[in-house]
């Protein structure tokens, strides 16, 4: 059973003014329980549209969305239960913060399904723990934190309503390298710690690369490729017409096949790539030796 | 819902109207206005919705367009008209229980209701034709003569812009906001007046915040060129009088002059 399924997804902004745009055509998929997906495109190519119409915020107009086989679009859904499911971090989300201090900021989605505020805080102070923030910063206003801090808070609000899908929307965006690496690294470890389905957009073919077990691209409102991280940077040349790109050591080892060497083009990563240059390396220092 | 705003909106195309220079329109718009609120004949209001129709023909606006500003006023046009058909004393027209409706307040509510829509339509005219900038340099150009009485014009222009500039910011703004606190479950629209009021915390203070953040950005960046105010402030493209504006100047006084006479003559 999908978790998520899409089914030829619409969606028109300003519908009937001059202003006019087609977000998403025709747009199927599905997501199965404990993926995680990576979401590329280019500015503009419909991402945070089709993110949106996870959990309802957007409804579509024309298609159908569904969530463990139940029609989201239906009149009488209950969206609020769902929202609490699918769990959205926007770009920049520590802008959203607004409490007066960290764990009453993470408690207000946990709160907002019914909790206790016993009960809200225990779920706030997990997420926290999850994200990294220590106990000494509870008590500070979201407002002291630096840039990195701030948007782990925010991640945090977010996962303290236990959602079942984590949706991240850029989350590393405008962050320096430090923070960014740290970020990712504590999506991965969230990945694992729990099993729950993650969706990430991010612009860098390098982050996906990394995390990412398959990839979904957009274009334009469309579609256009979804499949495994190897063979979707494998057709690098078609992602360029896009404006998109593959990760540099898909190029590095693309270029060295063409001069002749034997590796394997498949390569995302700086570790698998020196890998795959080692093995050569000594293979063919084997075939020296024998000489 | 909020996008559904029209006042304030420019519409682009090229025509005369939209040409015309924002002095011209602005005067015009006051004495539309104005002129609006001294007819009380027939012929008069034949004219004045002769003379709109003309002008929403010339400027290539789609009159739904037109139409939509007053979408937001309907409650207000409504009421007006319902208190002028009651509260005007005259000749009993028909009774709902102690109301009693006139003859003489029905006639003045519909003139109301046109007065308001005209007023409404008109001023959209020139939002519609204008941008924003040029309606502010229009003002700025028109009302120099008041630095004379120091009044900083130039400073109530540039005031002026920078809060038209950013209404669609931050609207934009309050957008993902509202999203991004919806997504963690708030419910912005049911629950009693109390509740709903209370739900509006978690979007203003963020709200707050992120518009001194653009404020301090936009007046550091202001700094970081050079800006100080009006004085000896040179444009980039200076308003000039065209033959069609002087044109339009004659035309308005031959209107003003034909609706002072009406009122005079009915």
């Amino acid at each position: 059973m999908s978790q998520i399924r899409f089914e030829n997804v619409n969606y028109l902004y300003g519908a009937g003014t001059t202003f006019e745009k087609q977000a998403l055509k025709e747009i199927s998929f599905s997501v199965e329980r404990g993926s995680f997906i990576g979401l590329i495109g280019h500015t503009g190519s419909g991402k945070s549209t089709l993110i949106q119409h996870m959990n309802g915020l957007i409804m579509p107009t024309s298609g159908k969305v569904y969530f463990h086989d139940e029609d989201i679009t239906a009149s009488g859904y209950k969206k609020k239960e769902l929202r609490s499911k699918v769990g959205i971090v926007f770009q920049y989300p520590e802008y959203q913060l607004f409490e007066i201090d960290v764990l009453t900021d993470v408690s207000f989605g946990p709160k907002n399904l019914g909790l206790s505020t016993e009960e809200a805080k225990v779920r706030a102070i997990d997420a926290l723990n999850l994200v990294g923030i220590k106990e000494e910063q509870y008590t500070l206003s979201p407002f002291e934190l630096s840039g990195g801090q701030k948007r782990r808070v925010a991640i945090a609000g977010v996962l303290a309503m236990q959602p079942e899908v984590l949706i991240l929307d850029e989350p590393a965006a405008g962050l320096d390298p430090g923070s960014r690496k740290e970020i990712l690294d504590t999506i991965a470890h969230l990945y694992k710690e729990t099993g729950m389905t993650v969706i990430l957009s991010s612009h860098s073919m390098e982050d996906m690369a990394e995390y990412a077990k398959r990839l979904l691209v957009m274009n334009q409102g469309e579609l256009v490729m979804d499949g495994k991280p190897q063979e979707i940077f494998g057709r690098y040349k078609e992602l360029e017409k896009m404006g998109l790109s593959a990760p540099k050591m898909t190029y590095l080892m693309h270029s060295l096949a063409e001069k002749g060497y034997e590796l394997s083009t498949d390569v995302l990563t700086v570790s698998q790539a020196s890998e795959e240059i080692l093995k050569l390396w000594r293979k063919t220092r084997m075939e020296d030796g024998e000489k | 819902m909020i996008r559904d705003i029209t006042i304030g909106q420019y519409y682009p195309q090229s025509s005369v109207i939209h040409r015309l220079d924002p002095r011209v329109k602005l005067l015009g718009t006051v004495l539309f206005v104005v002129s609006v609120f001294m007819i009380h004949s027939v012929p008069a209001f034949i004219i004045v919705t002769a003379v709109m129709a003309a002008l929403i023909a010339l400027s290539k606006v789609p009159v739904s367009f037109m139409l939509k500003g007053l979408k937001s006023i309907f409650m207000i046009i409504l009421l007006t008209f319902c208190f002028s058909l009651f509260l005007t004393p005259g000749d009993t027209l028909f009774k709902v229980g102690f109301l009693n409706a006139t003859v003489q307040g029905l006639k003045t509510g519909l003139y109301m209701i046109m007065r308001l829509s005209y007023l409404i339509i008109g001023s959209s005219l020139m939002t519609l034709t204008t941008t924003p900038n040029q309606l502010t340099d229009g003002l700025e150009k028109g009302l120099r003569g008041l630095n004379k009485i120091h009044i900083p014009v130039h400073e109530v222009a540039m005031m002026m812009s920078i809060a038209l500039r950013f209404i669609p910011i931050l609207l934009e703004e309050m957008d993902r906001i509202m999203k991004a606190q919806q997504a963690r479950g708030a419910d912005f629209e049911s629950g009693n007046l109390i509740q709903r009021a209370k739900g509006l915390v978690p979007l203003l203070v963020p709200l707050f915040i992120a518009a001194i953040r653009r404020a301090n950005d936009l007046a550091m960046a202001m700094e970081a060129r050079c800006y100080h105010g009006g004085q000896g402030r040179t444009k980039m493209k200076p308003l000039h009088y065209e033959k069609r504006d002087h044109l339009a100047y004659l035309l308005m006084a031959v209107y003003m002059i034909v609706i002072c006479v009406l009122r005079g003559v009915m």
